[in-house]
């Protein structure tokens, strides 16, 4: 109980020298993508330029990934593709991550009247039917990458604030938030001074899952034909079209699968490691 | 003397799947201008709970009945915003486990400095900044380099005297400490009891302590209250209590604590176990436990009486018993005493006084 403060954690211990290799592996290829997605488009070909030469052929000297089906370099497509891959499901999480901080922790932590309205909306909204509501909205309103994120922001949300709710209620009744209650903090500041910083690591983590989730879904509407626009190059169309030309260049629709699949499972990984980092587990 | 806080008839109740427990039940007790004043009581006598109630602190499932005043305003009928004004700034509360009771995440001087800016609003950084460093020398920690410290840095000692820091920050009027040196080892304890009393002492401000140790309660207090089974069997001025005790509670308890500076012959103790507030609710809280227990006591509630000044009683016998009580006292005090010289086995009183003990039987209930 009498521990001796220790004044300088040992820096190598804090940031964790046995970091996993699937960790590592998973930091390498998300920081890979986010760079490509800044700087890519830059040095790669051009992803619309068509070469009705040499549709659909095989992996190269001159196209790394082999072309499509109207002849365009499939890494371009990738490459370029990474932006808007990357961006929009970090629109999405990022609002959830925003709207349930605020939502969730006032619901959590006022209970009462306000929990009750809060939560039956979150309610309703479980019980629709997410991504097919999504292709409906979506189809009916005419396709759109950005009605497409919109959609998915909303439908995401009421996961994130009845998660952010929980981990508010169980902080609640923790003794530091009655102490600084005894001390007079009023109720805004100990639900966005006290109790936020200490759900940091879980939203953190409901960010990864998040992201995860909405890559996959949009990647989903874009294979459907929503979401992205024909003949812009998008992980989830490139799949789509690339699925035919499987005998004459698999690596058209095999690149954007592994990217969309390996993007999403690195994300959650270090979601989850930042989770057990920083609640000490 | 004024009273700062008066409680008048506090219940609580709570509404749980079981349906409705009394958890307290028709507390009365007064704390003077300055005065320190101790409950003393075992676990799940209503100790924090009145502590919790006071502050309003009691989540919903917990109901509130009677008065609280504190200065003549009722803190029953106040609303949450009114008393998160003056949390912190005319009363406060000290908690008991150091280990949990500062935010994880924020260093102790950021924690202190919280509770102090909201007294002075338009302040500088610099003028918080002094005021914590005054705040923290004021309980001991003087080295400047400490408030940058988080708690998980800290000593338990150390986090008890930041808490403490906190919760005095705005210079309240009233501080309750509910067990504030229980979590810590026994020097610490004495420590932290020994600031608190003398910072009381220096800010001329009103102290009530909870704590279930006796010994704690008679170095610290002015006057003692004993709690028991959710309401007040007995309060004394310390000194008075600690010579003669007129509830057989409180006999009890104070015979149950052995003196540290001889050998004890016997470790008395008191038979049975605490009842629920309900199962004694029309009754002595105490008569099924009670060695002078007669039909009165059992047939309607003793009302906790004046005897002599600023002290009560809930005993309706003291008259009868109380030369019974003296003799019991002293049948310990001298096995005690005999105990320094001879093997305690062979002591006649052994047997006398486990007699007396256990022969008091449970009235049917």
């Amino acid at each position: 109980m009498s521990a001796a403060p220790s004044t300088s954690p040992d820096p190598a211990q804090r940031f964790g020298s046995r970091l996993p290799v699937l960790v590592w592996l998973a930091f390498g290829f998300v920081g890979g993508i986010l760079v490509l997605a800044m700087i890519g488009p830059v040095f790669a070909q051009s992803p619309t330029d068509q070469d009705l030469f040499s549709i659909a052929v095989p992996p190269s000297g001159g196209h790394w990934l082999g072309t499509d089906e109207l002849g365009r370099d499939v890494l371009a497509r990738l490459v370029t593709g990474a932006r808007t891959a990357v961006m929009g499901p970090v629109i999405v999480a990022a609002f959830g991550l925003v709207v349930s901080a605020g939502v969730g922790i006032f619901s959590g932590y006022s209970g009462g009247l306000a929990d009750g309205i809060i939560m039956r909306i979150v309610d309703f909204v479980v019980a629709l039917p997410g991504l097919l509501l999504a292709i409906v909205l979506v189809s009916v309103l005419g396709s759109g990458y950005w009605l497409a994120i919109a959609v998915l922001s909303f439908l995401n949300v009421q996961g994130d604030i009845r998660i952010v709710r929980g981990a508010a209620l169980k902080e609640r009744r923790l003794t530091y938030v009655e102490a600084a209650r005894a001390v007079g903090v009023p109720p805004a500041r100990i639900m966005f001074r006290h109790i936020l910083p200490n759900l940091l690591a879980l939203l953190a983590a409901t960010f990864a899952v998040d992201f995860g989730g909405a890559l996959v879904a949009l990647a989903g509407l874009a294979f459907l034909g929503l979401g992205a626009e024909i003949g812009s190059p998008e992980w989830g169309s490139m799949l789509s079209e690339g699925q035919a030309l499987l005998l004459g260049n698999p690596a058209a629709a095999l690149a954007p699968a592994l990217a969309i699949i390996l993007l999403a499972i690195s994300v959650n990984l270090i979601g989850d490691w930042v989770y057990d980092r920083y609640t000490g587990r | 003397m004024t009273d700062i806080l008066d409680i008048r008839q506090l219940s609580i109740l709570h509404a749980g799947p079981q349906g409705q427990r009394t958890l307290l039940s028709d507390v009365e007790l007064t704390v003077g201008e300055a005065e320190t004043v101790g409950i003393v009581g075992e676990s799940g006598s209503g100790k924090s709970l009145t502590a919790k109630a006071v502050m309003q602190l009691l989540p919903q499932q917990f109901s509130v009945r009677g008065e609280i005043r504190y200065r003549g305003e009722n803190f029953v009928a106040a609303g949450e915003r009114r008393m998160t004004a003056l949390r912190g700034s005319e009363i406060s509360l000290l908690m008991q486990d150091p280990f949990t009771m500062l935010d994880p995440l924020l260093s102790c001087g950021a924690q202190v400095a919280e509770g102090l800016k909201l007294g002075m609003p338009g302040a500088t950084r610099r003028e918080v900044q002094d005021g914590t460093l005054r705040r923290l020398a004021e309980v001991g920690i003087r080295d400047p380099d400490v408030a940058l410290r988080y708690p998980f840095q800290m000593s338990g000692g150390m986090r008890q005297r930041a808490a403490m820091a906190a919760a005095l920050a705005r210079n309240p009027q009233l501080l309750i400490a509910d067990e504030p040196s229980t979590a810590l080892d026994v020097t610490t304890q004495a420590e932290i009891l020994a600031l608190l009393k003398s910072l009381q002492e220096a800010r001329g401000m009103a102290l009530l302590l909870i704590t279930h140790d006796l010994r704690v309660a008679f170095s610290v207090c002015a006057r003692v209250n004993v709690f028991y089974a959710g309401r007040v069997l007995e309060s004394a001025p310390a000194a008075a209590l600690r010579s003669r005790p007129l509830h057989p509670y409180a006999l009890g308890l104070l015979m149950s604590e052995p003196a540290i500076d001889r050998r004890a012959a016997l470790l008395a103790a008191i038979p049975g176990t605490v009842p629920t507030p309900d199962a004694v609710a029309e009754s002595c809280a105490f008569a099924p436990r009670c060695h002078w227990c007669q039909a009165a006591c059992t047939s309607a509630r003793p009302p906790l009486a004046g005897v002599g000044a600023r002290r009560q009683t809930a005993c309706l016998r003291i008259a009868d018993i109380a030369d019974d009580m003296a003799t019991h006292r002293t049948l310990v005090d001298q096995a005690e005493e005999i105990a320094t010289c001879s093997s305690p086995t062979t002591l006649p009183w052994c047997d006398r006084w486990s007699n007396v003990s256990t022969s008091c039987t449970a009235p049917k209930s």
